[in-house]
């Protein structure tokens, strides 16, 4: 299911970084340093806590949190978000990200690169597969799907990446 | 801005539009990109056949019962801290938006972005709030692109598929400031992004259409691809969605077909970009997303269609699949149909929306070559509707109850009538068929071609005016298959 889930991935031009438990905190810190290593908009999760991934960056990179009392002010300035996932789907190669207060929405789509962590153990064979099992849990005030990097067709309906949301994806899974 | 002043495809009825867009050599070159898409819905059907069922089943199952549902979703959306408002027409629609938006912005303008929505531009939306003075962004590129032409979207999926690159560049320029709008497509995509994005990130109030509302947990689905409707729903103080009332699905969970149904039709994606779930307004102690989320549910006499053979149309999903495959759309493109809702769904829509007041030629203009029921992904017999229509309104008591805003249609007349009548008499007895047929052809062989090419006469002149009428062969098939039959004994 992994694979499947890589190769979808790939497929929507998402960057796949694969890696095992121990090296999540340098993968995302070569994720972060490739993307420009900017501001960083860190967004939480369990995962994110259990990999120690704001411990680990937190020294090498500015880190924008989301208690920050400017927070919304300094996100536009972000070079990049980072966020973990909730849920993915391995045939169309999509994470899903739960709204939290940990985890606002807008960092995954204000900055112009998107950086996602995501433990295997949260991906589904695919969406309706998860959008049926979420259905019968409490559902966060927003849950977005995203597949690869924002894009548009509207210019004589040939792809171009980036018009509004992140012009690049890199999702580190951890299995 | 959005008064619709940029005449793309000039003329006062469909004909003549679609005369126009015929000898427009620049639309016609825009609209060859169109063939991306010729086969995306044919491809999409033939990997998922079940889920084509199964989506069919499911939006059908609101539909006769739809009251019932809206109030259990209104009541869902609520529970979730949604405000729900109703509306019957467009414009108490577009009044209880004003009122929302008057109520976040008490002191000065609202600035307001929106993301790409039909049901917006059918209840004509961003020119009302203009007209209050409030400063409007459609967001999603095409659409940007026909607002700042001031023209209206030509295709539900891509606005502004009528538009070249060069005019597509040109139209952008009138907003440059001076500054160079690049000829190259990611160039340009990227001074779009910068162009943009203070305005995205300075917006009051956000508003978005929904692509599917669940009933059973109050949840608003939208599906996107560029990320503004992302900034629509996680950065604005206040968000308003606009949902015509057949969005109503029963279960949230039916969404995890309906949506891969609907992105494989529409763009030939397994998944858009972004799909977004929103349960209610932002909660506790989140930093984003709006503090009040409104949903405004749209009649404009949908729910009389309830009972009626127009039900089925209420099942829509707006992929645009219907669009893309039709011959006549992919000639003429939407300006020529001048209405919200174009292509073959559009023909039978409007009419019914508005009563026969708008659109009452649509139904017309049609070959009936029911390309547009085989490509539709959740079962819509339009081509059936077509005719039904059709005959609908022609009639003095149609199946979609109340009057005819404007009458009769202009040839509905009792010539025309007989002729149908003496024509269908005909054809249901072999003898008819064939004596007709057989004269039919001896005549149109004797006056040959440069006749079926133009013909004089009253009954046949429109028919070829736009095209030839073929030379029949000088023996039917039935003939040629008697006497093979005959030869093979």
């Amino acid at each position: 299911m992994i694979e499947r889930l890589v190769d979808a991935l790939e497929a929507n031009r998402c960057t796949v970084r694969r890696c095992d438990q121990a090296q999540v905190v340098s993968t995302v810190a070569t994720a972060l340093a490739e993307r420009g290593a900017g501001l960083v908009a860190f967004a939480d999760s369990a995962d994110m806590q259990r990999h120690g991934v704001l411990d680990g960056i937190v020294e090498r990179f500015d880190v924008l949190l989301p208690h920050d009392t400017r927070w919304r002010e300094r996100l536009p300035e972000a070079a990049v978000g980072l966020t973990g996932a909730d849920v993915a789907a391995a045939a169309e190669g999509a994470l899903a990200l739960a709204a939290a207060p940990g985890s606002p929405r807008a960092v995954s789509v204000v900055p112009p690169a998107h950086v996602c962590v995501l433990d295997a153990a949260r991906v589904e064979a695919d969406f309706a597969t998860a959008v049926t099992r979420l259905a019968r849990e409490p559902l966060p005030s927003a849950l977005t799907w995203v597949t690869g990097p924002s894009r548009t067709g509207d210019l004589e309906m040939q792809l171009t990446y980036g018009i509004h949301g992140p012009l690049t994806v890199d999702v580190v899974v951890v299995t | 801005m959005t008064e619709h002043h940029g005449i793309v495809t000039p003329g006062r009825t469909f004909r003549a539009r679609a005369a126009s867009a015929v000898r427009d050599p620049q639309l016609q070159r825009a609209l060859r990109n169109l063939d991306r898409r010729y086969r995306t819905a044919g491809e999409a059907a033939a990997r998922q056949p079940e889920r084509r069922e199964q989506a069919a089943r499911v939006r059908r199952e609101t539909l006769p019962d739809l009251d019932a549902w809206l109030d259990r979703l209104d009541a869902a959306l609520v529970a979730a801290g949604a405000v729900v408002h109703r509306a019957d027409t467009p414009s108490s629609a577009r009044a209880i938006v004003q009122a929302i938006v008057a109520e976040a912005m008490p002191d000065r303008p609202a600035r307001i972005v929106k993301s790409k929505s039909m049901a917006t531009e059918e209840i004509e939306l961003g020119a009302a709030l203009e007209e209050a003075g409030h400063d409007v962004l459609e967001s999603d590129l095409g659409e940007y692109i026909v607002q700042v032409a001031g023209e209206r979207p030509s295709h539900m999926i891509t606005p502004a598929i009528h538009k070249t690159l060069d005019q597509i560049q040109g139209v952008l320029s009138t907003v440059a400031a001076g500054d160079a709008v690049p000829s190259d497509r990611d160039g340009l995509t990227s001074w779009a992004r910068e162009h943009l994005r203070p305005r995205l990130l300075a917006a009051d109030v956000g508003i978005t259409g929904v692509n599917f509302a669940a009933a059973d947990t109050g949840t608003l689905v939208l599906v996107t691809n560029e990320g503004n409707g992302r900034y629509c729903t996680a950065w604005p103080r206040v968000q308003i969605a606009v949902m015509p009332v057949e969005k109503v699905v029963a279960r949230l969970a039916d969404v995890g077909d309906l949506v891969p149904l609907l992105t494989s039709h529409a763009t030939g994606q397994r998944l858009t970009t972004y799909v977004t779930m929103m349960t209610g307004p932002r909660r506790g102690d989140e930093i984003d997303g709006p503090e009040a989320l409104h949903v405004v549910f749209v009649d404009h006499n949908r729910r009389r269609l309830v009972g009626t053979p127009y039900e089925e149309m209420l099942a829509c999903i707006r992929c645009g699949a219907c669009l893309n495959v039709c011959p006549v759309y992919r000639t003429t493109s939407g300006h020529a149909y001048d209405t919200t809702y174009t292509g073959p769904m559009g023909k039978v829509l409007t009419p019914l929306l508005d009563l026969g007041a708008t659109g009452s030629d649509l139904p017309f203009a049609s070959t009936l070559c029911g390309a547009c029921t085989e490509a539709c992904p959740v079962g819509i017999p339009l081509a059936d509707l077509l005719v039904h229509l059709r005959s609908d309104l022609r009639s003095s008591a149609p199946s979609f109850t109340g009057p005819l805003v404007d009458g009769e249609p202009p040839d509905a007349t009792g010539l025309n009538r007989a002729a149908w009548r003496l024509w269908a008499r005909a054809w249901s007895s072999e003898r008819g068929y064939r004596a007709t047929t057989g004269t039919a052809r001896r005549v149109v062989r004797m006056l040959g071609r440069r006749w079926t090419s133009r013909a004089p006469f009253p009954l046949v002149r429109g028919w070829t005016r736009g095209r030839d009428l073929p030379v029949p062969a000088r023996r039917s098939c039935r003939d040629e298959w008697a006497a093979k039959r005959g030869g093979s004994r």
